[in-house]
């Protein structure tokens, strides 16, 4: 009875996959590459067509300078209210939404009652904002070659919480201001099992990532009165206890960690200090993804860098496979991008990276808010076999360092492109192009050659020029509006700019692709959905 | 004296003549569901029905199929002299031919054979897939010798050519299809008989079917859409040049790679195949396809304005005003008409939209009629112009065609009562037979995801309730209420000479008529 089932369900997978591609998470997978390998309906030719397909506004209410949180979609839902294209996202008065992406309708809402040991911060500061921060995420890979990416339990592991079935229930992720790991019943809303004290009350908490059940969280600020640590709990198990690694020092980088395709973590951590990798400055740990021991590190060799405050948001490493092993790639406050062995990161030493670029972000001097930030982003173009690394640059670039092309000014930001390649049997990062303008750019999106930039419309820096941050106000007033840009990803040129389409800025939230959609939320409450009417006829015909 | 036998004589040859028939599932081979020759039953008199008698089979259920709609032959001559007989067909290959007048079983048959070891099997709970006889048989019409053949398709793929009178084998059973494979109902044109599968139960291919019987010559003829399965309740409705018309169900539509899920295909037998003449795919269908709204419901066929058109619908809950001639246009995607969304604004694939298949009649005054029944709320912004109270779980909608040279429309003209789970509705004399299957329809759960499963479903349904309407206004004129004790799943209505039959999941056959007539 077992065989005629699985076939069945290998045929429903199989049909599963043609239509139903998800964005599972910040940066769309584990590795955060910033792939939508399945998506279509964008190509270099259309993409300067884009039209606003809808707004959803939700009735959050912001904490200073925070909102919504990147959006994530379940692309294949089976409910008990039909199929469903789920648009999930949190927002910072510890809430979860999800919404019928195809049809911009509600479907629930979750509201988390603070159950913290300690009071809830009522102060929000652009440092600890309180509330609800980190992106809700869920299992599975935008870029996984099987595009049905909530893959089955690999061998002596458990099925996934919310099962992996074709038309299982699933599981979102959330964090709540108090700490709660919320482990979401994606047909309702409600919590599948015990939600888990994951992280302290209060904390200001990077995307979640998930691994093999395993949740991973990511705090920095020194926020709630807890030491900046990186969190994981395996949601599978039975008696679910948070293991914990502290950085003795600012937060992880980026968008949070990235999981190789071994469940090894990565984390890059600007300044600090652990047992075995000593001081910390733009180390590279890799870590084990059960109990978050060290099993490698990289440390750039030499000056730390010239700030080790909350400017530093840095960005999180890549990791993508290349000759069939995992590649990692950062990026310091140097300036450079470092690509590095996933088996051995640094060499016996652990500063001799497998390739460094020379500097390509122009020096912070201190508070500027010039350098990488938040997440890359890489696909591969099996057409020309190239593999492509692109990196969100706030600030100005160096301007020693040249690009073959160049798009226009690039002073308050831009996007950067280079293509590894093999040269004398050194792999390397070419530099490629560097696009116009897109002033602090949120992490890009690579979709079917096309490059989706996000100019997030807050100034490029968080901290006044003596390292401390400026206040939520103040950092609100400078704002501006949200820019969606769409790029040619094989030579930076701008494709499309939503213009004024968008009225509020993106501070903390990114890009999500899927099925013919792009969002993203916005400063006041709102998500933004784009892609093309006539390929979503259900927004417009009763 | 003289008067009274002039009037014996002219009743007894007048009841001769009323001898009705329904000897297809959907009334004909254009599934019109309309009952032309219904002379007892009539506005004024249908809210006086009663049960007449109800009849318990021996039939076992398999997952949530138990009896089918019953055939009825209003004159047969048998041993005992000439009788009506309803043929009633169970799920678990039993076939039993009833004296209507008697409410007796004078005949039964089981379809014996070992166990279907072709295929990949069935799961056990599976309400899409449950095997054994899942085509509704279908009557022929009589030979020289004034003998009709009852064509039966049996769980193991044999076609059994039975005689109605006695249930004697006519013919050799041929094999027309693969063992388990849930065909649909029967339907015949031209000397061969057509039928069509789904949800690739036990592996069976998701196509249409034709075998010669007239006579046979074993030949199977099938065309394959490619689809995820050809579920329309009645099978396929065949049009007045011989295209067999049945919708595709989910799929995806690649019409360059033969490739037309989501769609409704016209096929023909011609030259000794099954070929494709014509098709027409929803402008949608990619829509229909990711929310699972299939194409499922087997369109009705009539004429009109000089043209033969026929409308269809799916579970997205529009209406589709479609010419047998050219379905679709040149694109294949444009119809003549259709509607906007009656029901269905949740977009739900289980328990709301349009399934089964549709009905439509003419008036006196020469309107034609287009029927559709739908489960689920109505759509907000659906408002005939006539209805009766909220309508939440189900309805039957009715439908003026309108218009001239090829510039059609569907004008709303009533919506009925709310129905649970509006099952296809048939039309005699005036009336609208309709009900509310009273089944569970739920698919998925809160708490589970995607979890079809026959004994839940059975458990959570209630019963069947028959309504009597009025075919112009939508009134309701009867109710059964809750004299049905059970459900029924993928079954129908059936009448004749003033009995409206239904069947439910316990097995039992339930008469209505008016006592005394």
């Amino acid at each position: 009875m077992r065989k005629p089932l699985l076939i069945a369900l290998t045929g429903a997978l199989a049909c599963a996959a043609l239509w139903s591609a998800d964005w599972p998470t910040r940066s769309g997978s584990p590795q955060r590459d910033g792939w939508a390998r399945a998506e279509k309906s964008f190509t270099t030719d259309n993409v300067n067509g884009l039209q606003l397909l809808y707004k959803y506004k939700a009735d959050n209410r912001s904490r200073g300078m925070y909102s919504l949180t990147a959006p994530i979609v379940n692309g294949f839902l089976i409910t008990y209210l039909g199929f469903k294209e789920m648009l999930v996202f949190a927002g910072s008065d510890d809430n979860v939404y999800s919404v019928d992406a195809d049809l911009n309708r509600l479907i629930w809402k979750t509201h988390f009652d603070y159950k913290g040991g300690k009071p809830q911060s009522k102060a929000s500061t652009v440092t600890c904002p309180g509330g609800l921060t980190a992106s809700a995420a869920m299992a599975g890979s935008a870029s996984a070659v099987f595009s049905f990416g909530r893959k089955p339990p690999k061998k002596g592991k458990k099925s996934p919480v919310g099962g992996s079935g074709f038309g299982s229930l699933g599981a979102f992720f959330a964090v709540s201001s108090d700490g709660y790991l919320h482990t979401l019943n994606t047909s309702t809303g409600g919590d599948l099992i015990a939600p888990v004290q994951l992280v302290p009350p209060n904390s200001n908490v990077r995307s979640l990532n998930v691994e093999d059940n395993v949740v991973y969280a990511a705090t920095v600020g020194d926020c709630g009165g807890a030491p900046n640590a990186l969190y994981a709990v395996d949601v599978s198990e039975e008696n679910k206890k948070a293991v914990s690694f502290a950085t003795n020092g600012s937060g992880i980088s980026g968008v949070g960690p990235a999981v190789g395709t071994d469940g090894t973590v990565y984390a890059q951590i600007a300044s600090g200090h652990g047992d075995l990798a000593g001081e910390y400055h733009d180390t590279v740990l890799a870590l084990s993804g059960a109990d978050l021991k060290v099993k490698d590190y990289f440390t750039p060799s030499g000056d730390a860098a010239a700030s080790k405050s909350w400017a530093h948001a840095g960005v999180t490493p890549l990791i993508f496979s290349w000759k069939g092993k995992d590649v990692v790639v950062a990026g310091a406050s140097d300036g450079r991008l470092y690509l590095l062995h996933a088996d051995s990161l640094g060499g016996t030493g652990h500063h001799t990276p497998a390739f460094r670029t020379e500097p390509i972000a122009s020096t912070d001097k201190g508070g500027e808010g010039h350098g990488f930030r938040g997440a890359f982003s890489s696909w591969f173009d099996s057409d020309s076999g190239t593999r492509w690394v692109y990196a969100s640059l706030s600030g100005p670039p160096n301007p020693a360092f040249k690009f073959p092309i160049e798009n226009g000014d690039a002073s308050k930001g831009s996007v950067v492109a280079f293509k590894v390649e093999e040269k004398d049997g050194q792999t390397m990062l070419t530099p490629a192009w560097i696009s116009a303008s897109v002033p602090s750019p949120a992490p890009v999106v690579t979709a079917n050659g096309v490059v989706f930039a996000l100019a997030t419309g807050t100034p490029a820096s968080t901290v006044r020029p003596d390292g401390k941050p400026y206040a939520a106000a103040a950092l609100q007033k400078a704002s501006t509006r949200a820019t969606l840009y769409a790029l040619d990803a094989a030579t930076g040129k701008q494709l499309y700019s939503s213009g004024t389409t968008v009225s509020g800025h993106a501070a903390g939230s990114g890009l999500a692709v899927a099925n013919g959609r792009i969002y993203f939320a916005t400063s006041d409450n709102t998500v933004y959905c784009f892609g093309f009417l006539k390929e979503h006829p259900q927004l417009t015909e009763q | 004296m003289r008067r009274s036998s002039h009037l014996l004589i002219a009743a007894l040859f007048c009841t001769a003549g009323w001898s009705a028939d329904w000897l297809t599932d959907g009334g004909g081979p254009h599934r019109d569901g309309w009952q032309r020759d219904e002379h007892i039953l009539n506005k004024d008199n249908v809210k006086g029905l009663k049960i007449l008698w109800k009849l318990k089979f021996d039939n076992k259920p398999k997952e949530m199929h138990s009896l089918f709609p019953p055939l009825i032959v209003g004159r047969v001559q048998t041993s005992d002299g000439p009788k009506q007989i309803a043929i009633e067909a169970g799920i678990s290959d039993n076939i039993y031919a009833i004296d209507v007048d008697a409410g007796k079983v004078i005949w039964q048959k089981h379809f014996e054979y070992p166990p279907v070891t072709e295929g990949r099997g069935l799961r056990e709970g599976d309400p899409l897939c449950p095997g054994g006889l899942t085509a509704t048989p279908i009557i022929g019409e009589p030979n020289a010798k004034g003998e009709r053949t009852l064509y039966v398709m049996a769980g193991d793929g044999n076609l059994h050519f039975l005689n109605v009178a006695n249930g004697e084998a006519m013919h050799t059973p041929v094999k027309f299809g693969f063992g388990n494979g849930k065909s649909y109902a029967l339907n015949i044109w031209d000397g061969y008989i057509f039928t069509t599968t789904s949800q690739g139960c036990n592996g069976n291919p998701n196509q249409m079917w034709a075998t010669k019987i007239d006579p046979p010559d074993g030949k199977v003829l099938t065309f394959n859409p490619k689809s995820g399965g050809m579920w329309g309740r009645t099978g396929a409705a065949i049009d007045s040049t011989g295209r067999a018309w049945a919708p595709t169900g989910d799929g995806v539509y690649e019409p360059e790679k033969q490739v037309y899920g989501n769609g409704l295909v016209g096929a023909r037998v011609e030259d000794g195949e099954l070929k494709l003449k014509d098709w027409f795919e929803p402008s949608n269908w990619s829509w229909l396809r990711k929310r699972d709204l299939d194409m499922q419901v087997t369109p009705a066929i009539f004429p009109f304005d000089g043209r033969e058109l026929m409308i269809t619908g799916s579970k997205e809950c529009r209406v589709y005003l479609l010419d047998t001639n050219n379905a679709g246009g040149n694109d294949h995607q444009t119809p003549l008409y259709r509607t906007p969304l009656l029901c269905n604004e949740e977009v739900n694939f289980a328990s709301a939209g349009i399934w089964g298949s549709m009905a439509t009649w003419k008036d006196s005054a020469g309107t034609r009629w287009a029927l559709t029944p739908f489960w689920g709320p109505v759509h907000r912004n659906f408002k005939p112009p006539v209805s009766y109270g909220p309508v939440k779980h189900g309805a039957i909608v009715a439908f003026k065609v309108t218009g001239s040279n090829g510039n059609y429309k569907l004008e709303p003209a009533w919506m009925s009562r709310d129905m649970n789970r509006a099952e296809p509705p048939l039309i005699a004399n005036g009336v609208v037979y309709a009900y509310g299957n009273g089944e569970n329809t739920e698919q998925a759960y809160p708490d589970r995801g995607l979890d079809d499963n026959s004994p839940e479903r059975i458990r959570n349904s209630s019963h069947v309730v028959l309504y009597a309407l009025d075919a112009e206004t939508g009134k309701e004129l009867y109710s059964s209420g809750d004299q049905i004790s059970s459900f029924n799943h993928f079954s129908g209505l059936s009448l004749a000479n003033g009995r409206v039959y239904i069947a439910t999941f316990d097995s039992t056959l339930y008469c209505f008529g008016l006592e005394g007539k």
